[in-house]
């Protein structure tokens, strides 16, 4: 890092950012947009699970739950006719306030436990999902008619991702993410040293909530169905954590370059290859799990070819 | 709807359901304690175990109770190989680096399993159509099949019970599974009981999955759904506890079968699950976890 | 030299991108190359029983439109040539919705056809709302989906809501059945029929004793059953997958339910093969058969044969068949491939198809129906409407215990 100039390092996440801001204007494609956008919004739910699954170390495999709530608070706000920036509100604000309140019993769990409490939330969730029939539309789903919101949604999905960065590395840098990294460590050491533990911990999880639940209501705004299990389901519970692990949990860098790493290689697969595509995939999960501990970010050549880059 | 009949015919229900839960969640269970893994590939396992038995059964015309006498040694050499191959090399990692590691490692494997499986067998509903009469006890009707299929797992339970009872390295897994530092200062080879123990847990749940062939249907996606519950089972009984797995299957099978019959079994998964997090908040590490 | 690397490396960047979001064959001139037909089909993920086999009905379909030169477009005096793109939508609605972009905007197709399934139309139809692009609904039966107000969508299927027309009448008219128990899945389809079949059995004077809506992934029927047995309806009537009717139709057996007769929703190899001989007597409803001749039954079944597929096991590849017919008439009607002109053909259209006749309402729901048939020895007959009939209904079904091993 030192031997790069400052300056260029700027010069070229400035190019990118202005990249990826005029696609829409240049009259390329809706397809590139909408291929931004869902790599936007993964950027945006991977990076906020790493906030817990990653300096926190608690691996929050129900995280997916913050983005239904907020999806599904937008859907049924919107269908009602509240107006757009109270939905938007609280799209954001009902996942907080879910996620505050389950911190305190949820966080008494550590390791495995935690993880798979977590994942037992999202089933749940989908579960009453499909039930609360009058609420939410049961299995039939939530349909709303919103217009055609793609390019807005592009930037408001562009804008998180660079707030959602911003924090992860504010937390990178600062007093807060080393008490997080401490409690990772050795929680118990950390209370007994000062580190208000439980308080640390159910901040960090309401702030990965209010990313993944305003992702959430962009998310319900442009795609204008959803059903228990397109939100609540396992894929979208599973795949920004797998890229944030793919990429490297605990950095900043990691779960972005996991999220373009697996949506690069999934699209080409999905798009040039007729069979076997998922297995393919899996088999490149597997394999970065067994060859690249840490992930992609900690794995020497790559530093290396970072290093090359620069 | 209070009467005898009725109430005994949703306890034998829930007893079965509960019963093929358990065995499966057992083996996921024997693997979380002594390799400390998060198996998501073991409803893949069971998936891969009910299409044995089913293409044993169209093809060979086998019994599908006979077939467990393949299906279970095959089955615990795949779980070998799987732990040779795919555990092994993270085994040595920190704690939460070998946590991580497994999740992608077995959900890669899973997603692979799933979709070979349904490249070379076609994605279709499969089962065996395999049935004995129902026997008839006076007014009610208790189906054979479900007392028969009860009783194999009551073997297949005592067998288990025994060989961790009485055998080397059966101790030796429950050794490793309570003590983990005591049992290696004693000498316990953890990475050779390790492939054991995934032989073992592979092979319970490949019989669970015979059952799934002859009592409901099989698909090849049917995987990961699966793993959710078992997790959630092993969980609510305690990581690694036997008797746990066992109790937290009747739970959530007894669960499951009577809220079906008095609020709709639309509830019933939701109930389960809500026993399940009510549970674990009480008790933050199951009913038999260890502390 | 450190500046000459990023350049080396964003030039790679670059490249690769630009591979992977252009298409060879660029779209330019007067008279197209071909005309373009775009959809997809889950080869990966729940519904996938199917989609492999749909990718492959289409290129045949397509080859075998090309073998007699194409569609005739009046606006170039000639015919031209036919393809059908088809990508894997994963049965996942932001891969659909990302795929339908794609043939929209780098494809560049003239016309759509619906992915599999109502949730995903839902997804795939807000992009061909967007763009304009006429699209032709597939197997999406959901009534929301036409609630819309959409301007650029039809769907060859009637309502869900419609569904069981056919069975009840005959039910009726056979003057045989008096009580039935319902049971649905829940998902948007099962409930869509099941919420149409309530209806259409009360207004025909049924009396319904039973119903109850079922979790998806159910594994034991016993609190069900239980219930049904101390009923006695005279039909037990399901809507669901195959998955769900199969487990339910086993535990039917070992717990010795014995209806008058078990209907199902979806017949086909996913119901009767793991079923057996079990599978016996109970009806169903399929929008095609052997025997059925409104429109070119001949062209079908050669197609079906090309792609390996038979209508008994497959019984909605009837429905894409009509779908591809009303494709090609719009096209060879409308006479451009000017997407205004046609939609507006679709609107009006009014054809034959393989599965009878096929126009569209104002909001875009087709006329196509299912009709019932009885499964026996590994085949299917029809039993209803009377002119289509060969075999008689049977009726009741014998009890588990009367039936020959």
């Amino acid at each position: 890092m030192r031997s790069v100039p400052f300056k260029l390092k700027w010069l070229f996440l400035a190019l990118l950012l202005g990249a990826l801001a005029i696609i829409p204007l240049t009259g390329a494609s809706t397809y590139l947009v909408v291929f931004f956008f869902f790599l936007f919004m993964f950027v945006v739910l991977a990076t906020s699970y790493d906030l817990v699954g990653g300096y926190l170390g608690y691996l929050n495999l129900g995280h997916s739950v913050f983005f239904g709530i907020g999806a599904y608070t937008f859907g049924v706000l919107f269908l009602h006719k509240v107006n757009l920036s109270l939905s938007f509100t609280l799209s954001a604000a009902l996942p907080m306030l879910f996620a505050a309140s389950i911190s305190y019993p949820f966080f008494r769990l550590r390791g495995a436990y935690f993880a798979l409490a977590t994942f037992g939330l999202i089933r749940l969730l989908e579960l009453l999902a499909q039930n609360l029939t009058g609420l939410t539309g049961g299995s039939g789903g939530l349909s709303i008619v919103s217009g055609f919101n793609l390019t807005t949604a592009y930037y408001a999905a562009l804008c998180l991702v660079v707030a959602v960065v911003l924090t992860s590395v504010a937390v990178n840098r600062t007093k807060f993410g080393l008490a997080l990294t401490s409690i990772r460590e050795e929680e118990d050491v950390a209370s007994a040293l000062g580190v208000n533990a439980a308080a640390y911990k159910s901040m960090t999880l309401i702030i990965s909530a209010f990313y993944a639940g305003i992702m959430g209501g962009i998310y319900m705004w442009y795609i204008t169905y959803i059903h228990p299990s397109s939100v609540f389901g396992l894929r979208i519970a599973l795949q920004p954590i797998v890229m944030a692990m793919l990429g490297g949990s605990g950095t900043v860098g990691g779960p972005v370059v996991g999220v373009v790493f697996l949506y690069f290689v999934d699209e080409f697969l999905m798009t040039k290859m007729a069979y076997l595509h998922v297995a393919v995939y899996g088999v490149i999960m597997t394999l970065v799990g067994l060859f690249m501990p840490g992930g992609i970010m900690r794995n020497a050549r790559f530093k290396y070819f970072l290093k090359w880059v620069k | 709807m209070i009467s005898f009949p009725i109430i005994l015919q949703l306890i034998i229900g829930g007893i079965l359901l509960g019963g093929i839960y358990a065995l499966a969640a057992f083996g996921l269970s024997l693997i979380f304690g002594v390799s400390r893994v998060l198996n998501i590939a073991h409803g893949d396992m069971l998936m891969l175990g009910a299409l044995m038995s089913y293409g044993v059964f169209s093809f060979m015309g086998v019994n599908p109770f006979y077939s467990l006498f393949i299906i279970l040694p095959f089955f615990f050499a795949v779980g070998m190989v799987f732990e040779r191959f795919l555990i092994r090399p993270i085994a040595g990692r920190p704690h939460h680096e070998a946590l991580v590691a497994s999740v992608l490692i077995t959900l890669g494997a899973s997603l692979t399993i799933a979709d070979l499986t349904s490249f070379f067998t076609g994605a279709d509903v499969k089962g065996i159509s395999y049935s004995l009469p129902p026997l008839n006890i006076g007014l009610f009707s208790v189906s054979s099949l479900r007392l028969l299929v009860l009783g194999v797992i009551l073997v297949l339970t005592l067998c288990l019970h025994f060989y961790l009872r009485r055998t080397f390295t059966g101790m030796a897994i429950r050794a490793i599974t309570q003590e983990r530092e005591g049992a290696m200062l004693v000498g316990v080879n953890i990475s050779r009981v390790s492939m054991v123990t995934f032989g073992i847990g592979t092979s319970t749940a490949a019989a669970a999955g015979m059952f799934f062939a002859i009592l409901f249907a099989v698909t090849p996606f049917m995987g990961i759904p699966l793993t959710v519950k078992y997790l959630a089972i092993i969980v609510l009984g305690g990581l690694g506890s036997l008797v746990g797995s066992l109790v937290g299957g009747l739970i959530l099978g007894l669960t499951e079968s009577f809220t079906g019959f008095y609020l709709g079994t639309q509830w019933s998964p939701t109930v389960a699950f809500l026993v399940l997090i009510l549970i674990l908040l009480f008790r933050p590490r199951g009913l038999f976890g260890i502390e | 030299m450190k500046k000459k690397r990023l350049i080396i490396t964003i030039f790679f960047v670059l490249v690769m991108a630009a591979m992977a979001f252009t298409n060879g064959a660029a779209y330019a001139g007067k008279a197209p190359k071909e005309i373009l037909i775009g959809g997809t089909a889950a080869a990966t993920g729940k519904f996938s029983g199917y989609g492999e086999l749909y990718r492959k009905m289409h290129d045949t379909w397509a080859s075998m439109i090309n073998e007699r030169g194409g569609l005739y477009v009046k606006e170039y005096g000639k015919r031209i040539p036919v393809r059908v793109i088809t990508y894997d939508d994963k049965s996942d609605p932001n891969t659909a919705i990302k795929f339908y972009e794609r043939l929209v905007t780098v494809d560049k197709v003239d016309l759509l056809i619906g992915p599999f399934s109502s949730p995903l139309t839902f997804a795939a139809s807000t992009v061909s709302e967007k763009h304009k692009v006429p699209m032709v609904a597939i197997c999406a039966n959901s009534p929301k989906i036409y609630a819309r107000d959409f301007k650029w969508i039809v769907g060859v299927l009637d309502s869900a809501l419609n569904w069981s027309y056919q069975y009840f009448s005959m039910l009726k008219s056979e003057g045989r059945v008096k009580t039935v128990a319902m049971i649905s899945e829940d998902n948007l389809h099962a409930k869509g029929v099941y919420k149409g079949s309530l209806k259409i059995a009360k207004d025909m004077g049924f009396q319904v004793v039973f119903k109850e809506i079922a979790p998806s992934d159910i594994r034991d029927f016993t609190p069900i059953i239980t219930k049904l047995k101390a009923l006695n309806a005279d039909v037990v009537f399901i809507s669901a997958f195959h998955t769900f009717e199969v487990t339910f139709m086993k535990q039917a057996k070992e717990f010795g339910l014995n209806p008058m007769e078990f209907h199902v929703t979806h017949g086909g190899k996913g119901f009767d093969s793991p079923l057996g001989a079990d599978a016996n007597y109970v009806t169903s409803d399929v929008y095609w058969m052997p025997g059925i001749t409104y429109s070119d039954t001949a062209f079908f079944q050669k197609l079906l044969a090309k792609s390996g597929m038979e209508v008994g096991k497959y019984p909605y590849s009837a429905i894409r068949m009509t779908a591809l017919e009303t494709v090609a008439a719009a096209i060879e009607q409308a006479g451009t491939l000017d997407k205004t002109k046609l939609m507006e053909t679709l609107k009006n259209l009014n054809i034959m198809t393989i599965g009878g006749p096929m126009r569209f309402q104002p909001n875009g729901v087709g006329t196509y129906n299912p009709f019932p048939v009885q499964f026996y020895n590994g085949e299917y007959f029809a039993v209803w409407p009377p002119a289509i009939v060969k075999t008689k209904h049977i009726y009741p079904t014998p009890s588990w215990g009367e039936r020959k091993k």
